[in-house]
């Protein structure tokens, strides 16, 4: 495999739900990365490397649906 | 009188003795003469008895004055005898035989000379005999005169002792606390110091002289005449009446009187012994207040005695026992209640208010015709002489009001179980988003456990460890439902010993995603020393919620500052004191008196039943909101 593997961005405020959706993704065959809010996210060092963003939308703090303009 | 019989028994002695000469003449008597002579021996008779009686009185003198008297006596005979002579003239008869005749001359002077004698001795004598009655008559004079003395000193002592009374009875008619007037002729004639102090005189002279209608009510004038006549006419005593007399300075007074009819100053008057008896009306009228009252209302009244006897029982009492008074006064408390309870219960209550301390208490009791009845009994301690020696016990039958309470009390539960539900309404969302999340993790962990599962060969390690989260996350969104269910239930309350930090972290997460989507801090400062409180969780819980659901709303339009909801617990001097302070608007002064009426809101989808039974459900904890 060549092509660095494709990465899968989880960020939710619920812990057991932002792990249950990493064992998912997980057991998929694919990468995963968990953040506890948009804010962790957008500060974190990420590959460069196809990747896909899971967002819970109504995140508190800083809305989620305006990260994701971001 | 004794002259005259002496006159007479010489005249007749004469003339008798002229018949007995039988003279051979026929005899003539000038009528004249022989009353002269009768009269002269009257006369001298007289003169020699007064000389005789005389002697009685002197002590000197006796002897010749004895003599003078019966010398006086024998002039008497003398002169009878020559005046009765002179007054016969003799005319001889035929052929007179003077052979009989007595020469009166001859005897004359002997015959006149003895009679004198003869009457000068019983004169002396008679004058001895009277010496003697006279020495009699003396004697008895002086056992007379000693015995009135006698008498006269017993009156003296009797006077004097009528004297003394009767002083000692006007001093008590003057002391007396009892008006005393004399009426006589419908004028006042007499009145005492008490008299003249009821009608408010200064002197006895303002009232006497005045005419009776003066001083009396006009009605009560018809009724003292009528009473008057009644003693005149009977000259009985009058038993005492009552009244009204006008004093001077016009204000009506009630007395009592009695009526006496007596003889004043030789006339019939009307005695009358009077007291003001308004202070007697007025406590009389004071006991009908009481008496009224204790018999007017509905509490049930009964007083008891030292020896748990029936002294007093009211109206209300008697009704509700179904009893006659005479039926329980004077009976003892067991022969009329139910003597277990007496013993086991009242007997104790009882005697600890003869201690001196007022006691209630609840009852429930079985009456035969009224059934179970729940009773509030007080009992009062009654001060006689001697400390307490009654007791006040009042009854009141609270099975209806129980009762009512109760209903009341369900009621209450209900409505409060429906604004539960209406809070939870508000709540959907967040408990939508509550139960969702958990049921996504089980999504999310049993997809991945199969996933695992289903890989040549099968992860274990994975699988396992996503059912194990599976399980967890279910059994916290059965919690979720477990806790709002707990809301909802329809139990009734139980108290029981609660952690009040306990409950705010509960209701805390039932509300946690409002508190998020509200863009809210919550703050705790939770005291660890606060102590276990008495209450009913649910209730609590309830008004918590309210409070909190009621911060968040008030601060969905702020904006420009933090919304912030802050919850304190702490010691307080009642108990635990709970605070839920936000950074809303706060409340305006005008619906602070409004907010905890039931059906009053600010809110457009609200009730207005939120705060209005949190406070009824704060207060039956004991408490205040």
């Amino acid at each position: 495999m060549s092509e660095p593997p494709s990465i899968v961005y989880v960020v939710d405020d619920h812990a057991e739900v932002r792990d249950a959706l990493r064992r998912l993704i997980r057991s998929m065959g694919l990468q995963v990365e968990v953040f506890g809010s948009a804010r962790e996210f957008l500060q974190s060092q990420r590959r460069d490397a196809p990747s896909c963003l899971v967002l819970d939308v109504r995140l508190p703090g800083k809305v989620g649906w305006i990260s994701s303009v971001n | 009188m004794a002259a005259y019989v002496m006159g007479a028994g010489i005249a007749g002695l004469h003339y008798i003795s002229m018949a007995a000469m039988r003279l051979p003449a026929i005899t003539r008597f000038s009528p004249l003469l022989v009353t002269v002579s009768i009269v002269l021996a009257a006369l001298f008779s007289l003169i020699a008895l007064l000389m005789a009686f005389g002697l009685r009185e002197e002590t000197r003198w006796t002897v010749p004055r004895r003599l003078g008297s019966a010398a006086v006596m024998g002039a008497a005979v003398s002169a009878m005898h020559y005046t009765g002579m002179a007054a016969a003239s003799f005319i001889p008869a035929a052929s007179p035989d003077l052979t009989h005749a007595v020469n009166i001359s001859a005897v004359g002077n002997n015959a006149i000379g003895i009679v004198t004698l003869i009457v000068l001795v019983a004169a002396m004598g008679t004058s001895s005999v009277d010496r003697r009655a006279s020495v009699e008559a003396e004697r008895v004079n002086q056992e007379l005169e000693r015995r009135v003395v006698e008498r006269t000193s017993q009156l003296t002592l009797a006077n004097d002792a009528l004297v003394e009374s009767e002083e000692r009875f006007r001093k008590l008619v003057e002391a007396l606390p009892d008006a005393i007037f004399v009426v006589s002729d419908d004028r006042i004639v007499f009145v005492n110091p008490f008299g003249v102090k009821l009608l408010g005189a200064q002197q006895p002279e303002q009232i006497v002289g005045k005419d009776l209608s003066e001083f009396i009510h006009p009605g009560s004038l018809a009724s003292i005449r009528r009473r008057m006549a009644d003693c005149y006419q009977t000259g009985l005593a009058s038993p005492p009446m009552e009244h009204v007399v006008v004093a001077f300075d016009g204000s009506s007074v009630d007395i009592e009187s009695a009526a006496i009819p007596i003889t004043w100053k030789g006339s019939p008057a009307i005695e009358a012994i009077a007291h003001d008896i308004r202070e007697r009306k007025q406590a009389a009228e004071r006991l009908r207040e009481y008496e009224k009252v204790v018999e007017g209302v509905e509490e049930m009244i009964v007083v008891v005695d030292r020896e748990y006897r029936f002294v007093l029982a009211n109206r209300a009492y008697l009704k509700f026992r179904n009893l006659a008074a005479e039926q329980l006064i004077g009976r003892l408390i067991p022969e009329v209640v139910n003597p277990g309870v007496f013993e086991s219960v009242a007997k104790a209550k009882l005697d600890e208010c003869f201690q001196g301390k007022v006691v209630a208490y609840g009852l429930r009791y079985t009456y035969p015709h009224l059934g179970e009845r729940d009773l509030f009994i007080s009992y009062f301690p009654i001060e006689g002489p001697k400390g307490v020696d009654r007791v006040a016990c009042i009854l009141q039958d609270v099975t209806d009001r129980k009762q009512a309470e109760a209903a009341l009390r369900r009621l209450q539960a209900e409505l409060a179980r429906v604004t539960r539900i209406a809070t939870v309404g508000i709540l959907t969302s967040s408990i939508a988003h509550e139960i969702n999340q958990p049921l996504a993790a089980v999504v999310a962990n049993s997809s991945a456990s199969l996933r695992w599962l289903g890989l040549q060969p099968p992860n274990l390690e994975e699988a396992r460890e996503a059912v194990a989260h599976t399980a967890a996350e279910a059994n916290r969104a059965s919690e979720v439902l477990a806790r709002i269910r707990r809301l909802l239930q329809k139990a009734p309350p139980q108290m029981a010993q609660l952690d009040v930090n306990e409950i705010i972290r509960e209701v805390l997460a039932l509300a946690e995603h409002e508190v998020l989507r509200g863009g809210i801090t919550v703050e705790t400062e939770l005291a660890n020393d606060v102590p276990a409180a008495m209450g009913d969780r649910v209730q609590l819980q309830q008004v918590m919620l309210n409070l909190v659901m009621n911060a968040i709303e008030a601060m969905t339009t702020i904006t420009g500052r933090p919304r912030k909801l802050l919850i304190k617990s702490a010691l307080h001097p009642d108990g635990v004191l709970v605070q839920v302070q936000d950074s809303g608007t706060g409340i305006d002064s005008e619906l602070m008196d409004r907010m905890f009426e039931p059906f009053f809101t600010t809110k457009p989808l609200g009730i207005g039943m939120g705060l209005s039974i949190g406070r009824s459900i704060v207060e039956a904890h004991g408490g205040r909101l």
